[in-house]
Parts: C-alpha cells; sequence; structure tokens
C-alpha cells in the first residue's frame, strides 16, 4: 500500500514540477533535525530512533559536519551480528547522498529519483552544518502547500493529508467520462445558479432522491456563485456520477484565490460591495461547500485559477 | 399552518394561483449563502429579495413558499420562473420586521424549532 502512494507521489510531483521551480530545500526541509555522534553507539541510534519514531539519523562529528547516515537496515544488520554496542561510525553508511539548503526543489526530486533512498539530509553550503533534513512527505507537503491545496472532511485521514488529494490530481487528466457539463457565465450576474439549478434537475432525472440532490446542489451553487463573483474569468461545472457517488468539478480560469485560510472561515468576503445587493458576500460559500461535501478538494494559487473538486457519497438516510 | 391562513395574518396576496399547502417553519434573510446555509426543507422563506439568483437558490433548498415582504415588485421572469419551479409567491407590503414578528405571534417556528411561548 505504502509502496503505491509513494509511485503515485512520484507521478504527481512530476507533472506539478514546473510550477514550483522556485522554491529551495531550505524552505521545505524539516529542522532542526535529530542528528546523532559518531562516537555514539549503535544502541543508541537505536533508542533515538525509536523515541522519535524516524527511521535515519544524519551521523556528525563534533563541529555538527555530516559524516555518515545511519538507517533502521544498519541497525537491523547491527542486530544480526550482535554488534549494538559498536560505534556508529563503523556501522553507519558514509557514502551519504546530501542536499544543499540552497538546492532547488528539482534537485530534491532528482535524487530521490536516482538514489531511491527515503531521505537526504541537508547540509549548509558555507560551514557543511547539518540544517534539516528532506523526507517524500516533506517534499509532497510542500508541493501541497505551495498550490493552497486544501482538503477537508474526513478527518480520519488528516495524517496521510495527501493521499487522496493526491489520488485525485492524476485523475482529473484521465477522465473522460462527463456526464454533465456546463459553462458558467462569468459576465451576466443574473444567470448565476443555473448551472446548479441544472445540475439539480440532472440528478433528479437520473433518481438521486431529492435529499442527496440539495446537498449536491447547494454545494454546486456557491462554487458557481464564487466563479461568477470573484473570478472575473469563463468557468465550468462538470459532474460524473455513479450509483452511490456524485463527483463535481468546478473551475475558473481566474486570479485564484491568496489565501485559503482565510477564505475558508464564516463571514469572511472578499467579494466586491455590488454582488452584495444580489444577496450574495456574506463570506459562507466555502464553508458551507464543505459542509455539503463528503470530501472538498481545492486548488489555487494567485492568478491560477480555481479548481474545486467535491465528492458526495449517497448517505444511508439519503435513498 | 396553511399558506392561505398565513396570507390573512400579514394581509398578503397571491402572486400566482397555486395549492394551498402547509408550512410551520420560517426563514427570514436576504442573502443567498444564509439560505443556503439552512438544512430544512418546505419551509416558508421571509425575503426582500427578488433576484432570479434567491429563487434558484430557494428551488435548490426546496423551500416551501416565499414571503416577499416591503411590497417588492417582481419580474414577469421572477414570477414565470416560480411558477416552473411550482414555489408559491406571496407578497405582503409590511417590512420584514413585522412580517416575521406577526408570523411568530401566530406560532410559526423558526428553522430551529423556537417558537412563541416556548
Amino acid at each position: 500500500m505504502e509502496i503505491e502512494i509513494m509511485e503515485n507521489i512520484d507521478d504527481l510531483i512530476k507533472k506539478i514540477q514546473p510550477y514550483f521551480s522556485e522554491l529551495s530545500v531550505g524552505d521545505f526541509m524539516s529542522s532542526p533535525v535529530v542528528t546523532i555522534h559518531e562516537n555514539q553507539t549503535v544502541l543508541y541510534a537505536k533508542e533515538l530512533m525509536r523515541s522519535w519514531r524516524i527511521s535515519g539519523l544524519p551521523v556528525v562529528d563534533d563541529e555538527g559536519r555530516l559524516k555518515g547516515i545511519i538507517s533502521i537496515e544498519d541497525i537491523i544488520h547491527a542486530l544480526e551480528n550482535g554488534a549494538l554496542e559498536s560505534s556508529i561510525s563503523e556501522k553507519m553508511s558514509k557514502n551519504v547522498v546530501f542536499l544543499f539548503k540552497d538546492d532547488k526543489i528539482i534537485d530534491a526530486f532528482k535524487k530521490f529519483e536516482m538514489y531511491g533512498y527515503g531521505r537526504f539530509p541537508v547540509i549548509d553550503e558555507i560551514d557543511h552544518h547539518v540544517v534539516g533534513i528532506v523526507t517524500k512527505q516533506d517534499l509532497m507537503l510542500a508541493l501541497l502547500k505551495k498550490l493552497s491545496i486544501l482538503y477537508v472532511h474526513d478527518a480520519r485521514r488528516e495524517e496521510f493529508v495527501g493521499v487522496d488529494i493526491y489520488r485525485s490530481v492524476p485523475k482529473n487528466v484521465k477522465i473522460e467520462r462527463t456526464e454533465f457539463e456546463f459553462q458558467i457565465d462569468y459576465k451576466d450576474i443574473s444567470l448565476s445558479g443555473t448551472g446548479a439549478s441544472e445540475l439539480k434537475r440532472f440528478l433528479i432525472s437520473k433518481n438521486f432522491s431529492p435529499k442527496f440532490v440539495k446537498r449536491i446542489a447547494i454545494a454546486t451553487y456557491e462554487a458557481e456563485t464564487n466563479v461568477v463573483i470573484h473570478s472575473n474569468s469563463t468557468g465550468r461545472i462538470k459532474a460524473y456520477i455513479e450509483p452511490e457517488f456524485v463527483e463535481v468539478r468546478v473551475n475558473d480560469n481566474g486570479k485564484g484565490i491568496e489565501n485559503i485560510d482565510m477564505a475558508m472561515r464564516d463571514g469572511y468576503s472578499t467579494a466586491p460591495d455590488y454582488v452584495r445587493e444580489y444577496g450574495f458576500g456574506a463570506g459562507m460559500g466555502l464553508s458551507n461547500m464543505k459542509k455539503c461535501a463528503d470530501r472538498m478538494i481545492i486548488l489555487s494559487s494567485k492568478g491560477n485559477g480555481v479548481f474545486v473538486e467535491m465528492h458526495f457519497w449517497r448517505h444511508e438516510d439519503e435513498n | 399552518m396553511l399558506l392561505s391562513e398565513i396570507i390573512k395574518i400579514i394581509d398578503g396576496k397571491k402572486l400566482w394561483d397555486f395549492e394551498d399547502k402547509n408550512c410551520d417553519i420560517c426563514g427570514a434573510t436576504d442573502m443567498v449563502s444564509e439560505l443556503l446555509a439552512i438544512e430544512r426543507d418546505d419551509m416558508l422563506l421571509i425575503t426582500g429579495l427578488t433576484t432570479p439568483q434567491m429563487l434558484k437558490a430557494a428551488d435548490i433548498m426546496r423551500v416551501g413558499a416565499i414571503l416577499i415582504v416591503r411590497g417588492k415588485e417582481i419580474t414577469p421572469q421572477f414570477l414565470e420562473m416560480a411558477k416552473e419551479y411550482k414555489i408559491p409567491l406571496i407578497l405582503t407590503k409590511l417590512v420584514m420586521f413585522t412580517a416575521c414578528g406577526k408570523l411568530f405571534c401566530a406560532g410559526l417556528s423558526d428553522v430551529n424549532g423556537n417558537k412563541y411561548g416556548n
């Protein structure tokens, strides 16, 4: 399972790499990093890894300079040979591959690809001190943060925030069976809601229950309104249906959301005043979408439009 | 409470020839997003906002009927759309506050079930 996820991550990173070319390793490494002195014993390294729940440690000298790296595998070998009391410097991998703090994200990505290691220590260019460590998870979280990917609902998965987003991102490229499609006309605010209204009728015609449809239509209405009010660009609503599941995607080519955390707050609105006359701009749109959808993913950054994907599973009481 | 009784209480008029039906819960708002955040079906929506978006939202929310306050005029398109959505429309000259007050005192409840007297 984990291997499968990792492969997906590689895939994603490749696809969206150009977007992040300016990010350097120092921006997303984990720091400070747990290190171990070369004179310590393997046993000590084992305890350190256990208490920090990590699977590898950079080994340093008195000056904090990188000398090697010791991983779980090295410790297992030492265990097999009854060498837990040996010093780290004997058992560590000496040909350690590292990253510089000022390396770009693409360098990190290449090293992950080339060596297949799970982590790379990061050192400072000038004094060669170990200043951090980069794992695939750091890399992924950096990408997610940069994209302002927001993942809500299904709190059980929060720890693995990337996984589901991840799965759904490449899928965007692949899926071709659109069952419902609507072009959003951003120039006429009075037409706002038309797409949601049509989607509602479409879903009812497919025999989904009114209660289920209502939830979907509300979230779609909010997303559609956001395109009309905020994007100043064209947009599109697409929906895919399965007997127990509906996926709605709303995207635009507009100016994007600058601060997604702020935007998620109730009552926070960047809507222009004139739209208030139409009853919009209460600042409840995104949080209402979150409430209605079982899962919601927002991809946006300044100048790159907004992509919203919402998943709805039919609940037991929605027959 | 039947819509016909509600009409008497707020001195309203029917804007099209809909069938009488029951409505016991009221929600009052001029904000579309606020309407969209209400979970109840079949409520009486009291509003002064007569935009097509409000009507579309009302349709999506499965609102039972709309009471328009302040004697606000509606466009023929609004009326046609309401008929198409089968949403009863009632108009009153009362302001929102008074319309709400009268209906509350007459025993209608809010969306959280709060009623006059308890």
